[in-house]
């Protein structure tokens, strides 16, 4: 289940603090409907306060639950030392044993790497050398249990994750001819486990439970205006980039899937269907929190986790 | 000097540990749990380590104060550690203080003070300049910088380090027993001198078990560090006698079960 981000927007602007706290109080409610996992996502240097500290936000998330696991989706490497990551896992894994997830990868945000000192050219290096010398002594030590996991969208992310041992997550958006390409590449290069732990394909994608078409258009109206504000990451100037950004809203937001649990049912068991053995439902779209959200939470939990879980 | 704070450091201790030693300082109204090693020299020291286990023990508690102190090893960039000090301080809810040891390059300490005070601002290189997010809580996050001295270590604010100390750090060696009113009165004068108003005991691990140390911090020396000058000796003699009382079978079945919850942990 993800994805939380502790974001306060002009969608619906909140103190951090609450959103922090709101983030720990819906993965104990998701832990209570069923859920295996919560997972957090990663920006810096944003107006909207969009957590830059995954590892800590992790750590508040798993000392007020008991049993769901909280994974990062993604933290990007090339911004964080292998040392600062082993000693996060390390924190981790001493106050939840086994229930961290590592979800790694590489970034985009070109201001991003010009904060950190980078260009966004050096990420996929930075990215191999730094997963290198997680995954071997004497920081693997500090992982223990934790899975590695690795955010990708391309085959040769796949690939990468292969040749490292570690499970895939799938982002959303990508289409179900590439999906399946990646899958036949990592399955092909026989994946071992980064961390003692087997190691699995998942993926994420954007859905939302809804019968009822006028509640139906407000929440795509949200799930638009939620991309229209992430679109800005992916375009240098936004402000000169206005027809770049719009053709993203409409190709990100199409991609999600929003309606009945029927339809949700049929995208998610297609993708079960081409090899994704893990799903990160993201559910956390800007302004749809509080009742809404637990309700898709419970009508996710029960009327579409269990066809899956059967194999429909 | 009286109206003392009491803070409470387990140098060394693991995560696991430290949330159960947070349940225990806010459960004994100790003033501040403090973490991390001020000689970054023992295991779970890392910035890192210590930022993920601060943001634990904030995310259970909801009034002792988080002190987290850097060691400034390596493992993150001061924009890195500004950003988990926002983060850690809003899940506090403004509980967060920082203390850097003295192992910490001066020009380090600079750095992540500056990006940690307002206005939280990054300069790009190219002339934009980006907003550091979340800001803190707090409206200022206290920032301290340890430095040796013959009473311990004295930690002095970082914009202003020829003021007056707000803490003082001394290793505390007596394991659980109850100090006596002389060694009290010692610490209180050795407080005095320094200018300190907040004394910090030092437990490296392996610490004594966590529920009598805490207890014993919490009911005997916190208050008597409290206390007027005039009220300490019998206030430290009456509560080391509850005390003693107590922990002999005459705790109220809510203590016992607070005591056990913990315990149970501990093992």
């Amino acid at each position: 289940m993800g994805l939380w981000t502790m974001q306060s927007t002009y969608v619906q602007p909140k103190p951090a603090g609450a959103l922090y706290r709101e983030a720990a109080t819906e993965a104990r409610r998701a832990e209570e409907l069923g859920f295996d996992s919560v997972w957090l996502g990663e920006h810096h240097l944003s107006y909207d306060g969009f957590c830059p500290s995954l590892l800590p936000a992790a750590a508040s998330i798993l000392a007020r639950t008991e049993r769901i696991a909280v994974g990062t989706g993604i933290l990007v490497l090339p911004f964080h030392t292998a040392q600062r990551v082993a000693e996060g896992c390390a924190a981790l894994e001493t106050l939840a044993p086994g229930r961290f997830r590592a979800g790694l990868g590489l970034g985009y945000r070109e201001v991003e790497f010009a904060a950190a000192g980078l260009s966004v050219a050096q990420r996929v290096g930075l990215l191999d050398e730094r997963l290198g010398a997680l995954l071997a002594p004497p920081l693997r030590d500090r992982l223990g249990a934790t899975q590695v996991w690795l955010g990708t969208g391309s085959v040769a992310g796949a690939a990468r994750a292969a040749r490292h041992g570690a499970s895939v997550l799938v982002q959303p958006a990508t289409g179900r001819r590439r999906l399946s390409e990646m899958y036949g590449t990592w399955q092909g290069q026989t994946p071992g486990a980064a961390a003692g732990q087997p190691a699995r394909f998942g993926a994420m994608a954007d859905v939302w439970v809804e019968d009822d078409e006028r509640q139906l258009e407000w929440v795509t109206a949200r799930v638009r205006e939620t991309w229209r504000q992430y679109s800005n990451f992916w375009c240098d100037d936004p402000v000169t980039e206005q027809d770049r950004r719009e053709m993203l809203v409409e190709q990100m937001s199409g991609t999600a899937v929003l309606g009945s649990p029927a339809k949700v049912t049929d995208h998610l068991a297609g993708l079960i269907e081409l090899g994704v053995d893990s799903l990160v439902l993201r559910i956390r779209f800007d302004g749809l929190d509080g009742r809404v959200l637990d309700r898709c939470l419970e009508r996710l939990s029960a009327e579409v986790l269990p066809q899956l879980r059967m194999g429909r | 000097m009286s109206g003392l704070r009491t803070g409470w450091a387990l140098p060394g201790a693991d995560s696991r540990a430290i949330v159960d030693a947070a349940h225990l300082a806010e459960r004994w109204n100790i003033d501040t749990l403090w973490l991390g090693d001020p000689q970054a020299r023992l295991a779970n020291s890392d910035d890192s380590y210590v930022m993920v286990s601060a943001a634990a023990a904030a995310a259970v508690t909801s009034h002792v104060r988080i002190g987290v102190i850097l060691s400034g090893q390596a493992s993150a960039c001061a924009l890195r550690i500004a950003e988990d000090i926002g983060v850690v301080d809003q899940i506090a809810g403004g509980r967060l203080s920082v203390a850097f040891s003295p192992s910490v390059d001066p020009a380090r300490t600079g750095d992540i003070s500056r990006i940690a005070a307002a206005p939280r601002t990054w300069p790009l290189g190219d002339g934009r300049t980006m907003p550091v997010t979340p800001a803190p809580a707090q409206p200022t996050v206290p920032l301290l910088v340890l430095q040796p001295a013959s009473s311990g270590l004295i930690g002095r604010s970082w914009n202003d380090p020829a003021g007056r100390p707000p803490v003082m750090a001394i290793p505390w060696a007596e394991g659980t027993a109850p100090p006596t009113p002389s060694r009290l009165a010692e610490l209180r004068a050795m407080a005095g001198r320094s200018g300190a108003d907040e004394v910090i005991l030092l437990t490296p691990a392996p610490a004594p078990p966590l529920v009598p140390l805490a207890t014993v911090i919490g009911t005997v020396i916190a208050p008597a560090l409290r206390a007027a000058d005039h009220e300490m000796a019998l206030l430290a003699l009456d509560a080391t006698r509850w005390l003693q009382q107590s922990t002999n079978g005459v705790a109220s079945p809510t203590e016992i079960l607070c005591l056990s919850r913990v315990s149970r942990s501990e093992a």
